[in-house]
């Protein structure tokens, strides 16, 4: 690397750091924003959820459906695997993450388990393309599930110690409804 | 063998667990929460692929290993610069621009990663990644390289560094420079203090370090001796001991091979874990060498 070029660069990212911070004051929101959002079974704790503002392509009403519509796959996932009811799995998910979903349930139904999803996002819309109606959701969750007795739903084990994952989750507006079509996870 | 390390852990861990049953006793926690267990990872059957980035003097080089579960891992290894590529994958990596979507991910994480900037890996069949890189880097300082995670192997890897590792370019001294027949030449291996020579590479996250130590060093003379030692020798003026008395001269004009072999035992490990054996190697170096008849002038009284 050449050092005026490497100059120039720290120069541009410097400034664009400090317009970022100029931004993010701006939109600062007295504090009412949780630093997380935590998806439980089967009765999911009060969440505060960030609330995307707007960008030059899209409306702050679609990325909110995005954010939405992501914490409430969450939410049916965890009631899912916990109840072992697969009924919901649609509404939320698609593709390969619904047969993928199954897959999980079906599994932990043959073994008489279930699984209680303690789960604190650290999530963001990494893209967003309302016209194509795609999204792209990166989450480094800190995971502190169990598994159950399928039938008692008394702990079996211990719950995971706060393991950091690394997940991305690509949705797709499936009938003017947010999905979650497939997803990848960073490592593991 | 278990180690004394894993010993002394154990030591630990038995007392600790026996503290924890107590303890789960006395508050009445659920007898399960005293077991054993890992917890539950949600969406355990996710496909998966290993990020990583190794920093050199050229730039950056992020490594994804995909595995058989990973999107489109059907494609092969490829590699590309920064923005398009080849291959299987087609692989770009940009500057993530902080929206404010993506507001509070960055300042919880920013401060974890001082001097760095997040950037976003994708691959057109689907991969999506996210890494922190030296606020140094442009686009133009990053490739990268596609493996399949489940294709790399260590050991080809570590035999493959073997024959790079980087040993010293090693010199024979000799004393006398221009040797004499039936006089002792003293050698000694100049450039080289016969300390271990380490090398390591890192391939889809898996980092793999080669060592050699020499364990014993042959000394051909050119004239069909030889020697073996285990020591360097002494650069003149200190005596050396490695010393060989050549009985005939080299040539008119020419000069003995006189060649130092070494022998390396070899060995490798995986990110750091235990070393494992290698085929042990050897290095030869060789040094021309004129060896003279010295001649005796008789003068009568």
């Amino acid at each position: 690397m050449q050092k005026g070029a490497v100059l120039t660069r720290r120069f541009a990212l410097l400034a664009t750091v400090a317009v970022m911070g100029l931004m993010l004051a701006a939109c600062g929101d007295g504090g009412n924003e949780g630093d997380s959002v935590r998806t439980e079974s089967p009765t999911p704790a009060a969440t505060r959820t960030a609330v995307p503002e707007a960008s030059p392509t899209s409306t702050p009403s679609i990325e909110q459906e995005v954010s939405e519509a992501y914490l409430r796959y969450w939410e049916v996932y965890a009631d899912a695997v916990f109840n072992l009811d697969e009924s919901k799995l649609p509404e939320v998910m698609t593709g390969p993450q619904l047969d993928r979903t199954r897959r999980e349930i079906d599994g932990l139904r043959q073994r008489g388990r279930a699984a209680k999803i303690v789960v604190e996002h650290n999530s963001f819309i990494a893209e967003l393309d309302p016209v194509a109606g795609t999204a792209t959701m990166h989450d480094e969750y800190t995971n502190r599930s169990y598994e159950v007795d399928a039938e008692t739903k008394q702990i079996v084990g211990q719950a995971a110690p706060g393991t950091v994952l690394t997940d991305t989750y690509f949705l797709v507006k499936e009938d003017g409804t947010w999905k979650v079509r497939d997803g990848i996870r960073q490592g593991g | 063998m278990e180690s004394p390390r894993w010993h002394s852990t154990r030591r630990l861990i038995a007392p600790a667990v026996a503290l924890l049953l107590i303890a789960a006793t006395i508050v009445g926690l659920p007898p399960e929460l005293a077991r054993a267990d890992d917890g539950y990872d949600p969406n355990p059957d996710l496909p998966h692929a290993d990020i990583s980035v190794e920093s050199h003097g050229d730039g950056v080089t992020i490594y994804i290993a995909v595995s058989d579960s990973s999107p489109g891992s059907s494609g092969d290894s490829s590699s590309s610069d920064g923005v398009g590529g080849s291959g299987g994958w087609s692989c770009s990596a940009d500057v993530m621009n902080i929206g404010v979507g993506m507001r509070e991910w960055f300042e919880r994480e920013a401060p974890l990663h001082p001097g760095q900037a997040p950037w976003i890996v994708r691959c057109d069949n689907g991969f999506f990644g996210v890494v922190w890189l030296s606020t140094d880097v442009g686009p133009a300082d990053i490739q990268i390289v596609v493996v399949r995670g489940d294709a790399v192997d260590p050991a080809a890897m570590a035999a493959a560094l073997l024959d790079h590792v980087p040993v010293p370019d090693i010199t024979i001294g000799v004393n006398p420079a221009t040797g004499l027949v039936a006089v002792p030449s003293w050698f000694w291996i100049e450039g080289y203090d016969g300390s271990p020579i380490v090398a390591s590479d890192t391939l889809g996250g898996v980092t793999v370090e080669v060592e050699i130590t020499p364990t014993g060093y042959r000394w051909y003379f050119g004239d069909g001796a030889a020697l073996e030692t285990t020591s360097l020798g002494q650069p003149y003026p200190q005596p050396s001991d490695i010393r060989h008395t050549y009985e005939q001269s080299s040539s008119v004009g020419g000069s003995f091979a006189a060649t130092v072999e070494i022998a390396f035992s070899a060995r490798y490990r995986v990110d750091g874990g235990a070393w494992q054996p290698l085929d042990p190697i050897t290095r030869s170096f060789t040094a021309a060498y004129p060896v003279q008849q010295l001649q005796s002038i008789l003068t009568g009284q």
